[in-house]
């Protein structure tokens, strides 16, 4: 969804229309932030292989772009004007990043044939094509690319894992004064590690407002039970490492909201929640409750739930198990006396 | 509604058994009589929306909030510095984003996937799921959309107040973003 309201939903549609090879339909869903009526878009696109990793990345006045794997549709309003192929032998279990920063569009991926290697590049929308960057190296093999612009900088971060089977978080930060409107080979910091012990890192999650960036992933290291732990990133530094959980915490979403104020959600036994502020930072955690009106977990339904605040407003959403049955629900935030 | 206080001291070797133990009880329980040291005394019989002010005892900042929800209400523990736990809710200078239950959204009898949330500058709220039943290969891809109001809302949440719509014709889909 666009700022302004714009909201578009892609799906993958399996059929079997073209014989016994199951055929991969995109399809596309437009609701303007002024009217009630969905826009039930055409086919985007058929592929007789797998299509995965979709993503949509909105682009304001009712333009969005969808890419999965190595492809890039543009999309105006619901009429698809051109595809293009930005990169060959894209590493299909790692979706490719996609991120805005001063309405230029930022893509990075890691390729096959070349997996301790990442690749930022600047797309082109209205002529087509990819202007890729100078690769950035390392020495682990690399997935869980995300990428956001905080002030005026580049952040990339990704998971890494070494020689001896540990997975690690690590970013990289480009020159503050360098713009991608500019060049596309920016300076990047030497690769930094966010956690300071061994672990095991899955889940990895970055949001960002033009002013501070936060970082979540859960940390399994030695323990079976995955820790939730957090970086900062804020002029020009990173926080030490925070764990907000340790018993069990999974798949953190989290959104800024009023004064600078972030909210981070995830799923243990329960659904909790956490607010950070930038007076006195982290708050204890607190529920989003479940459906059931008991003291019963409401973990089982899924490991997919979100948050969503804008300014002092709250939404959460997440999967739970009611009746033997996994059923999305949805809760609203209200703000204590 | 709690005709009592719980004023619970310094259980430390205990105190995640007695936490557990204290939500599961209260649920059932109309208050545990009893307290000292300026513990929070919610008045007997008070409505469910009625606010209970803890008061600071020994002037101890609250450390840990922990929260059950029993068929009725919300029930909100409190423990401060000093390992005191009360009844009530949460002060004024928490000011944190309190959570209400939540409403299904997705049909009851099939299973739901693949969830989506936005939410726009102006409130527009866009959920979206994939729902599926067992004995059929036929999937649904939904949409609901609601607008927040500017002011908190003084009535739970109603599917009333939100729109689902079908996204597809109901064949197959296989992911949603």
């Amino acid at each position: 969804m666009s700022g302004d309201g714009d909201s578009f939903v892609a799906w993958v549609e399996r059929t079997e229309a073209r014989g016994p090879t199951a055929v991969h339909q995109i399809n596309l869903a437009y609701l303007a932030a002024e009217n009630q009526d969905w826009l039930i878009a055409v086919p985007l696109e058929l592929d007789s292989g797998d299509v995965e990793q979709v993503r949509v990345l909105p682009l304001g006045n009712g333009a969005a772009l969808v890419a999965w794997l190595a492809s890039v549709f543009e999309v105006e309003i619901g009429a698809f004007s051109c595809s293009f192929v930005l990169a060959e032998d894209v590493y299909g279990l790692s979706a490719p990043a996609l991120w805005l920063a001063e309405n230029v569009v930022l893509i990075a991926v890691r390729l096959n044939d070349s997996v301790n290697t990442l690749l930022v590049g600047r797309l082109d929308v209205q002529g087509g094509g990819v202007e890729w960057g100078q690769p950035l190296g390392g020495a682990g093999e690399k997935a869980g690319i995300q990428g956001a612009f905080v002030q005026g900088q580049q952040l990339l971060v990704w998971l890494e894992t070494d020689a001896y089977g540990y997975r690690s978080a690590y970013a990289a930060v480009s020159g503050q004064s360098e713009s991608y409107a500019e060049s596309v080979n920016l300076q990047w910091s030497a690769p930094q590690r966010l956690e300071v012990y061994e672990g095991h890192l899955s889940q990895l999650r970055i949001v960002a407002n033009t002013e501070r960036a936060q970082i979540f992933w859960s940390n399994l290291g030695n323990s079976p039970h995955g820790r939730l732990q957090t970086v900062g990133y804020q002029s020009g530094s990173f926080s030490a490492p925070e764990t907000l959980h340790d018993t069990g915490a999974n798949t953190p979403s989290a959104s800024f909201g009023l004064g600078g104020r972030l909210h981070v959600m995830w799923r243990a036994m329960h659904n909790y929640c956490r607010e950070y502020h930038p007076d006195d930072g982290w708050r204890s955690a607190s529920r989003v409750f479940c459906v059931t009106p008991t003291l019963g977990f409401c973990y089982e339904g899924g490991l997919e739930q979100a948050i969503q605040v804008v300014g002092a407003r709250g939404v959460a959403a997440w999967h739970e198990r009611l009746q033997r049955r996994s059923v999305a629900a949805m809760a609203l935030s209200w703000q204590g006396p | 509604m709690f005709a009592g206080v719980c004023c619970l001291t310094r259980l430390w070797g205990l105190r995640v058994f007695f936490q557990f133990f204290l939500l599961s009880v209260l649920s059932v329980l109309t208050g545990c009589g009893g307290g000292s040291g300026g513990a929070v005394t919610p008045s007997a019989g008070a409505p469910q929306d009625q606010t209970i002010a803890p008061q600071e005892a020994d002037g101890g900042a609250i450390t840990q909030n922990y929260y059950t929800v029993t068929r009725e209400d919300v029930l909100f523990v409190q423990e401060d510095e000093n390992g005191q736990m009360y009844l009530g809710t949460p002060p004024p200078r928490l000011k944190q984003l309190q959570w209400s239950r939540g409403l299904v959204m997705s049909s009851p009898e099939h299973d739901s996937s693949h969830l989506s949330l936005a939410v726009s500058e102006i409130g527009r709220v866009v959920l979206t799921w994939i729902e599926s039943a067992k004995q059929s290969p036929v999937t649904a891809v939904l949409a609901a959309v609601y607008a927040m109001p500017d002011s908190i809302p003084q009535q739970p949440l109603s599917r009333e107040d939100i729109l689902t719509t079908q996204l597809n014709n109901g064949v197959l889909p296989v992911l949603v973003s």
